[in-house]
């Protein structure tokens, strides 16, 4: 064990007095190394974060978008179709469903938002009186509107956090009037903070009687969005198929190809996500890989200047007694001593990166977690060692295999 | 009974087809306790000659019996051990590790005879002692002089106790002063009890030894 001491000991200081050339041999490890740490936690963060949006949405519900989709792919209206087919009547049928437990129906449009002399350009929605239930979304301040005064098309509004923060810093919202488009709202509650969710956030948003919007701010019937709560998880596909049967009678659709509305369930989501993350992963990792490959050739490069420059010392230690197999380690370990000092380096530059990450991405608004998973250091520090020994197993032999005298004499 | 026996030993390099013949029908017995100089002019193959005695080259054609057993038949890892064991080399650039210390050098051949550290520190302090060099144990080899580093190496090879000690040109590196001082401990050595090969071409350096072999053109004269 000692000896073994003695030799890292050595190598160190080989590294130590050789230090550039030691870290540009260990560059490629390094990045290698950093890139794994920082894809892992990056990797982890982003996958719990769209996660985690993604089930905020909720694993109990399902969506009914307007016009004909792919499952996993964009909406029909991200194309710019505008398809008026899909209507509140509809939510109201679906409510009627076995399963179902909530219907909030969406419509949404933008504008100039007033309070005395404050105002935003911001968007509105309009929906129906279960969209607390249905979103998970809670009046913090004040209530929110009744089905009465939905279907009365009043004219009363919820405000988001944000829009909140924006038209009434510092006085009390409840009871006051804002004007949305020209037309006079009365506030009657704040909600809480949420936080943005994939494409949507409604924090920055007022929130007004689907009637209300519809008839007064837009001018048409139709909805954007039919979000349904079903009673469990369980029962999210069935309530699909039932929703799909539903809609293809009232819009008198003859055959099933030619729906013009999708309905979509937040698992399909989370599936085309983990996907995308999964790719992006092997990506990431092959190009680490690379790195790692491009570091190990670096590392049988150096050791085999190392074991030229040293041929003296090694004919000496052969001839003091040394046999091929101490040789042999004595250049191993050296490589391992290197690979791993790069590895270590590697991993707080990774950890460096998913600081950074952590910061940056932070400051863009999402909440997004620091993690290092432990396995990573460990993964991490094991590739490194692997390399040491796979890349450094050729000059190791080139060094055991020198004949005494002829290393000894070397110049 | 002899500690070195060779019989007919020969070595040839070859470039090419080209047959060089380094040293040739090398019939020699060495008892234990001599002192002997190998002497030749440069090219005599007397480095050869001591290489294949030293375990460090084999022979070509011939026979070399170490102790009665043939080590002509030995593998690399029975070579090593014998050269980790049995004897000890003394180099004339003296081949000390620059970034280690005095003792830590000594310990050398000690690491690979599988000694304990106490153990391990306490003969190589011992024999830095034995050749005058108790003060200088914690220098690196650049502070320390010619003489002194020659000294360092002759501890380095005392170290496992061998029998034989083998010194090629050990003063030819050095000023009067030093060569005297160092061919004055391998002749305390000998008292000792060590066999000593000594290659040289110096006849002052050689008339420490008590028998004298002399090579030309590869052949004992």
């Amino acid at each position: 064990m000692k000896k073994y001491l003695l030799i890292i000991k050595l190598a160190l200081i080989g590294i130590f007095t050789n230090k550039v050339r030691a870290f540009l041999t260990m560059l490629g490890i390094i990045i290698g190394v950093s890139s794994v740490i920082a894809i892992i936690s990056i990797g982890e963060g982003a996958q719990s974060l769209i996660t985690g949006s993604i089930k905020s949405f909720g694993t109990d519900t399902l969506t009914v978008l307007p016009g004909a989709s792919d499952e996993s792919g964009p909406p029909a209206s991200a194309f710019g179709i505008v398809i008026t087919t899909l209507t509140n009547d509809d939510a109201k049928e679906i409510e009627k469903l076995p399963h179902v437990l909530t219907v909030t129906s969406y419509i949404s449009g933008n504008g100039e938002i007033v309070y005395g002399s404050r105002s935003v350009l911001g968007n509105f929605t309009g929906v129906t009186a279960d969209y607390e239930t249905t979103e998970n979304h809670d009046v913090i301040e004040g209530r929110f509107f009744t089905k009465q005064e939905e279907r009365a098309a009043n004219r009363v509004a919820v405000l988001g956090s944000e829009m909140k923060e924006e038209l009434f810093p510092l006085t009390n919202p409840l009871g006051q009037k804002v004007r949305i488009n020209d037309q006079t709202f009365t506030v009657i509650g704040v909600l809480e903070s949420k936080g943005s969710q994939l494409a949507r956030n409604f924090d920055n948003q007022v929130i007004v009687p689907l009637s209300a919007a519809q008839k007064i701010l837009l001018g048409f019937q139709h909805v954007s969005l039919i979000r349904i709560k079903v009673d469990t998880e369980e029962s999210v596909e069935v309530t699909k198929k039932r929703i799909e049967d539903l809609l293809i009678y009232r819009h008198e659709i003859k055959d099933r190809d030619d729906k013009d509305f999708s309905v979509r369930a937040v698992s399909q989501a989370l599936d085309t996500f983990n996907s995308i993350t999964l790719a992006l992963s092997f990506f990431l990792a092959a190009i680490a890989a690379i790195s790692l490959i491009v570091g190990g050739i670096g590392i049988t490069n150096i050791m085999l200047m190392v074991v030229k420059e040293r041929t003296r010392e090694i004919g000496l230690r052969k001839a003091l007694g040394a046999k091929p197999f101490h040789i042999k380690n004595q250049f191993l370990l050296e490589a391992l001593v290197l690979t791993v000092i790069g590895g270590i380096l590697g991993i707080l530059a990774g950890v460096g990166l998913s600081v950074i990450a952590y910061f940056v991405i932070n400051y863009m608004g999402y909440d997004w977690e620091f993690v290092v998973p432990l396995y990573s250091i460990v993964v991490s520090i094991g590739i490194s060692g692997a390399i040491g020994i796979i890349f450094g197993t050729y000059p190791a032999n080139k060094a055991a295999e020198l004949n005494p005298i002829v290393a000894i004499r070397y110049e | 009974m002899a500690l070195i026996e060779l019989k007919n030993v020969c070595k040839s390099y070859y470039s090419g087809s080209l047959e060089t013949k380094a040293v040739c029908s090398a019939n020699l017995k060495i008892k234990s306790g001599e002192f002997i100089a190998i002497m030749g002019p440069s090219g005599s193959g007397k480095s050869t000659l001591m290489n294949i005695m030293g375990f460090l080259d084999v022979p070509t054609r011939g026979r070399y019996y170490f102790e009665n057993k043939k080590v002509t038949s030995f593998d690399e890892d029975s070579l090593a051990e014998i050269r980790n064991k049995k004897v000890g080399f003394v180099f004339q650039f003296f081949y000390l590790l620059p970034r280690m210390t005095a003792l830590d050098n000594v310990k050398i051949p000690m690491i690979y005879a599988d000694v304990k550290d106490k153990e391990q520190d306490k003969r190589a302090r011992k024999a830095l002692k034995q050749v005058g060099l108790g003060h200088r144990m914690k220098n690196r080899p650049n502070e320390l002089s010619g003489g002194e580093q020659q000294r360092v190496a002759i501890a380095r090879a005392l170290t496992n106790n061998p029998k034989i000690i083998f010194a090629d040109e050990p003063t030819g590196n050095l000023d009067s002063v030093s060569a005297k001082e160092i061919m004055k401990i391998f002749e305390k050595l000998n008292k000792e009890g060590k066999t000593i090969i000594l290659v040289t071409h110096d006849s002052k350096t050689a008339s420490y030894a008590k028998r004298k072999i002399r090579l030309k053109d590869g052949l004992i004269q």
